[in-house]
């Protein structure tokens, strides 16, 4: 029973029929595949990613793709085959963690702020509007900085970018549900608060809450990847794709394309992955999302 | 003693933002304004009236689901007027409500059976497993049957007469001693109303129950009613025991309204005239007697100057000049 509750809707995702399927598949079959490749990355990556890959006499010239490095070595001889292996590792560390983070303070502020309106609502209000009047990037910079450059440190800087945007979703969700007939019936059997809030508005803003993860999932890899390239997310010489993507940069003037190539094409790739399945579950629950 | 009784209860909106208010915009709409009433233990009170008469309104103060702006509500003895929520929250159980919308007046999400056990679990009167066999017994009781079966429906898969079985079991398996039913089978098909207005009359005898039943529908009122209520624009214009009532009109504008019902009581009066025009906006109600902008019967002086109060003891009603029997 408690089983069906979870299976049935994962089944349903590939046997109905609705708007939005074949983006919802694609998007989880590119994000399965990019955390299968982290997962795996110790058994697929043919050389240390941080360690000489090849002869010392190649090593002073970035090497093109070939059998033994597909994706080519950048300018000091790591294979980039590996170091985007275990650089999916990072960024989709940082990604879920962060949107783990921003879902659990920005849904319940937002359910609170919904509910009660008056005072409480004013105030979180002007906080989340605060924080989502600077661009997203700039403000991650900013707390990154200032945290130091680490995995989590960055992680948290993205957590506070991206909680108002669960927090308003929620919140619109929220005050429609509290003013609908059916919240008030609840009000008159003398449900407690924690009850109406927890067992019956929470169920009814999870299909929102899904779609925000995607969307701001993608939002997050392309904001992660601005992170990395400033060097906030990993120090040298450990593997990110946004800090290869900046590493990259002047070989890509002298002609060195793959260096810059397929660090972008994986961030690219992931993004439009989480994007997918984003957009697809909205447009299944034809539902109109702000996009600024 | 009776089980409720209500107070020259009010209920003014404020209507207007910041903006409105510094201009002096702002409007106050009288929804209920100074309506008093008793209703005695397993006794059933229609409230019938045009739409914008303030019958729901009343409804949702009695069971202080909107704050009154003024006014008095004791229910079984207890002056719940004021109370706070956390209190009320107890009382709850005992006075219930059911809504005109079927459609809306169920959790989407929520399995119905789910949805009719929930409130035993809440109120701590029951285990879950305790909860669902009382829930199987009350679907079975509301005509929903196979009751296993409908207990896993949600309510997308139910129809709207199905869906109102479901807001009644719900509230009856709180078996509470009020129950204000709003407009219960106005949105459902017509074949369907008399069984449902029957199951509510079925627990009414169960439980004692008292009820009010807003409606519109004076066949509605007839058939569960023992006495009626005519609203008109906030206030009740006659009061009094329904067949009384249906058969000799003693306010122009229960005999109107009876009028516009013509095959429900096919030997009464037919009046004379019919009233024009709409209800006033309640934003700004008429000076005097709040009907006599559309009254067949009023004069051009006392009627527009001076409200009249309600008059009788049974058989109330607030005219100047009330249509002799």
């Amino acid at each position: 029973m408690r089983l069906s509750r979870v299976m049935d809707p994962i089944v349903s995702l590939f046997r109905e029929r609705y708007e939005g399927k074949w983006m919802i598949l694609t998007g989880l079959v590119i994000v399965l595949f990019f955390t299968a490749l982290a997962i795996l990355a110790p058994y697929i990556a043919p050389y240390d990613p941080t360690q000489l890959s090849v002869p010392l006499e190649k090593a002073l010239e970035p090497q093109p793709p070939s059998w033994d490095h597909p994706m080519g070595t950048n300018k000091i001889g790591y294979d980039m085959f590996s170091r985007i292996l275990y650089g999916s590792r990072v960024v989709l560390y940082v990604v879920i963690t962060a949107s783990l983070f921003s879902l659990a303070i920005g849904v319940p502020l937002g359910l609170i702020s919904g509910y009660y309106s008056g005072k409480v609502d004013r105030v979180l209000s002007i906080i989340m509007d605060s924080i989502y009047s600077f661009p997203g990037i700039i403000l991650a910079i900013a707390i990154a900085s200032v945290l130091g450059p680490s995995p989590t440190n960055a992680a948290i800087a993205l957590a506070v970018v991206y909680v108002p945007t669960y927090y308003r979703m929620v919140r619109g969700q929220t005050l429609k549900l509290t003013q609908s007939v059916f919240v008030e019936a609840l009000r008159s059997l003398g449900y407690p608060t924690r009850v109406i809030l927890l067992r019956h508005i929470l169920p009814n803003t999870a299909p929102v809450i899904l779609v925000v993860f995607g969307l701001g999932a993608a939002d997050a890899i392309l904001t992660e990847a601005g992170l990395s390239f400033f060097g906030l997310t990993v120090t040298a010489p450990n593997p990110d794709w946004g800090y290869d993507l900046y590493n990259g940069l002047d070989d890509f003037r002298n002609g060195y394309w793959w260096t810059i190539f397929f660090p972008g094409l994986a961030i690219m790739l992931l993004a439009l992955g989480f994007a997918l399945i984003g957009e697809g579950l909205s447009e299944r629950l034809a539902l109109r999302l702000e996009r600024e | 003693m009776a089980l409720l009784e209500v107070e020259d209860l009010k209920k003014y909106f404020i209507q207007g933002d910041l903006v409105d208010r510094l201009l002096r915009r702002v409007r106050t709409v009288k929804a209920v304004d100074g309506v008093t009433f008793k209703l005695g233990k397993g006794e059933t009170l229609a409230l019938v009236g045009e739409s914008g008469s303030g019958k729901t309104t009343t409804g949702k103060l009695v069971l202080r689901l909107l704050e009154p702006t003024g006014g008095r509500i004791v229910f079984d003895g207890v002056d719940i007027t004021r109370m706070k929520e956390g209190e009320l929250r107890k009382l709850r159980p005992r006075m219930q409500m059911i809504y005109q919308d079927p459609y809306a007046s169920l959790n989407p999400r929520m399995e119905v059976g789910r949805a009719i056990a929930e409130p035993l679990v809440v109120h701590g009167r029951a285990s879950w497993s305790e909860a669902r066999r009382e829930a199987l017994e009350m679907l079975e009781r509301v005509g929903l049957t196979p009751a296993k079966d409908f207990y896993r429906r949600r309510p997308i898969q139910l129809s709207g007469g199905q869906r109102q079985r479901v807001v009644i079991a719900r509230a009856m398996i709180l078996k509470p001693n009020l129950l204000v039913a709003d407009e219960p089978v106005s949105m459902i098909d017509v074949s369907m109303r008399t069984s449902i207005l029957k199951l509510l009359l079925d627990f009414k005898k169960e439980y004692n129950m008292s009820m009010i039943m807003i409606t519109h529908d004076l066949a509605v009122a007839r058939l569960v009613a023992e006495r009626v209520a005519v609203m008109y624009l906030g206030k009740i214009v006659e009061m009094g025991p329904t067949e009384d009532i249906l058969h000799n009109p003693s306010h122009p504008y229960t005999e109107a309204l009876i009028a516009a019902a013509p095959t429900i009581v096919p030997r009464a009066r037919k009046p004379r005239l019919r009233i024009k025009g709409e209800i006033a906006d309640p934003s700004r109600i008429p000076s005097g007697c709040r009907f006599h902008p559309r009254c067949p019967y009023s004069d051009s002086s006392k009627c527009i100057e001076k409200e009249p109060q309600l008059r009788g003891d049974s058989r109330i009603v607030a005219c100047h000049y009330p249509l002799t029997r």
